[in-house]
């Protein structure tokens, strides 16, 4: 029992190192959301408003969309702590992350041990552990911890939920019902797919519950209005323009061509199976990801190449198994988390369907236990094996983390606007006008993170100084359009790591 | 009766997602291994190394390792799901991995050798660039199509009425998503 409970320790810690270590400069710069999440958080923090001066609101206008408010509250927390800086911000989304992990082995311990499962012992012993280990070493599961993603922490606490609901499976305890629900809830309010997912759970676990104990049924009934009662204000936000804004935008339905409702009813439910079986594709898990520069580097898949065996393995023995606690939930959450990243574009998408992360690994897990006990001989062999493949897999995959990343896919994060912010701070007091190229995307929102209240223009490449500002000087940033040798520009930003590559320059006009 | 009418049907529309594999003259390049590509990527990757011990460099890019990432990565296509439901359509697909489910579970004393070869065929499309197309054609379409008859005929017997539904539903689901999508197929391969 103490050696479970050290290596439980040991998973966690190894977990917490994996999301910290070094969080602040790797992803190499905040990317748009997280800048304007640190916008408003700040604001929040310190005015009691939003950047559009609008008083604690529920909903937060951002680029194109409004975010859900969970994730904001919790970086303007941290920042009361921490200040405003790149940690404060992507803290709440690795805090969760790594706590996910532990909370991982809990539920998968209460799963497992439900009266209902007829599951061999040694199963019993060997998957919590495997599974929250498995978890802790994810790439996946790391890469979306490391950044300011509002999914990491509305897993977190869909997972929470499930957990309770799990315990409530167990002893009929209503706290754990309503506790699991209000989690539920709770993570609609943090990030977009949630708002489908955790409604469809509760009507999923409100039926089954509803027919499996009929003694408990007006309980039931009473809490599972408070799940109403709490996403009533999401449910009238989102039939609004603005909240169905982020839906239109990227809706996957927009870029086929279907003007009548025949065709609408002819083509549109193909287009969501194509999208939903996407989110199945080998080469999407195991190969390429879903190819944004953002959620993962490139060439890697979402899981490693040595699991493949063992989803496999795992899937099948599910299929065997009867009727058990455990084959439902997992299916359960197979089949949801891709249900409403299908909707939009593009497909297959890692961020929005994070939450298949867990099912998937409590099938790999499934499949190296089934595979290790049922091993009459070498078993030390195997687990020595299956060790040394998955640290040389895992050693290749932070190498190229912490080395190739940062330089191969530092503009998809933004970096080398923090650089230009560092330039602007030193020639401050030196011009009059701050005037930025249009083509540097955002800069303008990473000046007014990283500084409070700065004026500044920002304009297209044509632009030419105005007559009336001959006697003024203007401190004019503009990418690097080619090798310009010109007495006018008196300084540089250049991407952060060692390829020393222009990113901007700045010119004193 | 319903079941041997209802293979029938699959089997006319499984010869018919012939039409698909005709269209085409090659599969695109993401099937095939190319080993000049392999080195520039291996080459790539050392370019970013700068500051590394030559045997760090060397743990990380080795020409093993690229190689099997490389393969596994061109395998990956042929067992990618949106590859199959173009090209075997979504029965079929399902078929051939009912065909995986039932050939494990059987007796069949060869079944073993049986497995490995089917799983060995896309080494066929991956590193036989010389061979015509439509050689290669039959060596890979043909074992799949036969194998996803024998998956589908398994699952109708073993499931009975429920079977015979599913495969009937996925049979129409087919028919229509390929309807909608008959274009995709040029995604992995190059048109006639």
């Amino acid at each position: 029992m103490k050696l479970n409970k050290l290596i439980i320790i040991l998973i966690l810690l190894l977990a917490v190192f994996l999301r910290f270590y070094r969080i602040d400069t790797d992803p190499p710069g905040l990317y748009i959301d997280e800048v304007s999440t640190g916008v408003n958080a700040y604001k929040i923090l310190t005015t009691g408003q939003d950047e559009f001066g609008v008083p604690y609101p529920l909903f937060f206008r951002s680029f194109g969309d409004y975010k859900p408010p969970v994730y904001i509250y919790s970086v303007a927390s941290v920042m009361s702590v921490l200040g405003k800086n790149e940690l404060a911000i992507r803290f709440p989304s690795a805090a969760a992350g790594s706590l996910s992990i532990l909370l991982f082995y809990f539920f998968i311990k209460r799963l497992v041990e439900l009266k209902s499962n007829k599951i061999q012992p040694a199963i019993k012993k060997y998957l919590p552990a495997t599974g929250m280990l498995l978890l802790a070493l994810s790439s996946w599961h790391i890469h979306f911890s490391r950044g300011g993603f509002e999914v990491n922490l509305a897993l977190f606490f869909y997972l929470l939920g499930c957990y309770l609901l799990v315990l409530f499976w167990g002893n009929n305890k209503a706290k754990y019902f309503v506790g699991g629900f209000i989690l539920f809830a709770l993570s609609a309010y943090t990030y977009h797919t949630f708002r489908i997912i955790s409604p469809l759970s509760w009507l999923i676990l409100l039926t089954a519950f509803f027919i499996k104990l009929p003694k408990l049924r007006k309980k039931i009934i009473r809490c599972g209005v408070i799940f109403i009662i709490l996403i009533i204000p999401i449910i009238q936000f989102s039939l609004t323009s603005k909240g169905s804004e982020r839906f239109v935008q990227t809706s996957a339905f927009s870029e086929y061509k279907a003007d009548t409702t025949t065709q609408k009813l002819f083509v549109y439910p193909m287009v969501y199976v194509k999208n939903y079986i996407s989110f199945f594709s080998f080469d999407y898990l195991f190969s390429n990801g879903d190819g944004n520069g953002r959620h993962q580097i490139p060439g890697f898949g979402l899981l490693y190449r040595w699991q493949l065996p063992f989803l496999i393995l795992g899937t099948s023995w599910l299929i065997k198994q009867k009727r058990n606690a455990y084959k439902y939930v997992v299916i359960g959450l197979i089949s949801l988390a891709p249900l409403p990243a299908a909707l939009a574009r593009p497909s297959p998408h890692s961020l929005r369907s994070l939450l298949l992360i867990l099912p998937i690994t409590i099938l790999i897990s499934l499949g190296i236990v089934i595979f290790y006990i049922n091993l009459k001989k070498f078993k030390k062999i195997f687990l020595v094996f299956l060790v040394i493949i998955a640290m040389y897999d895992f050693l290749i995959y932070a190498h190229f983390y912490y080395n190739h990343y940062p330089k191969v896919n530092a503009l998809d994060w933004g970096a080398g606007n923090k650089q230009i912010v560092e330039k602007i701070i030193k020639h401050k007091g030196k011009y009059d006008y701050l005037v930025i190229d249009k083509n540097l995307n955002f800069t303008e929102h990473y000046v007014n993170f990283y500084m409070d209240s700065v004026e500044l223009l920002v304009v297209e490449s044509s632009w030419v100084k105005p007559k009336e500002w001959e006697k003024k000087k203007v401190l004019y940033i503009r990418p690097n359009y080619g090798n310009v040798n010109n007495e006018q520009i008196i300084d540089r930003a250049y991407l952060p790591g060692n390829n020393n590559d222009i990113y901007a320059e700045i010119w004193n006009l | 009766m319903i079941k041997k009418i209802l293979l029938t049907i699959f089997i006319l529309y499984e010869l018919n997602t012939f039409r698909m594999w005709n269209a085409c003259r090659d599969f695109s390049d993401k099937f095939h291994f190319s080993y000049p590509q392999m080195g520039l990527r291996l080459e790539d990757a050392v370019h970013n190394d700068i500051g590394f011990s030559p045997e760090l460099v060397r743990l990380f890019h080795n020409k093993p390792v690229f190689f099997v990432n490389s393969i596994f990565s061109n395998y990956f296509h042929f067992w990618d799901i949106r590859f199959g439901v173009m090209f075997f359509s979504i029965v079929g697909y399902f078929g051939i991995f009912c065909g995986f489910w039932y050939l494990v579970r059987s007796k069949f004393k060869y079944k073993l050798m049986m497995l490995a070869l089917l799983l060995m065929l896309p080494l066929v499309e991956i590193f036989g660039g010389s061979i015509s197309y439509d050689a290669r054609l039959i060596l890979i379409s043909f074992p799949y199509l036969v194998f996803s008859i024998y998956g589908i005929w398994g699952f109708m017997r073993d499931k009975k009425g429920k079977g015979v539904l599913i495969v009937l539903g996925f049979l129409i689901l087919s028919i229509w998503y390929q309807y909608v999508f008959s274009g995709d197929i040029f995604f992995d391969c190059v048109k006639k």
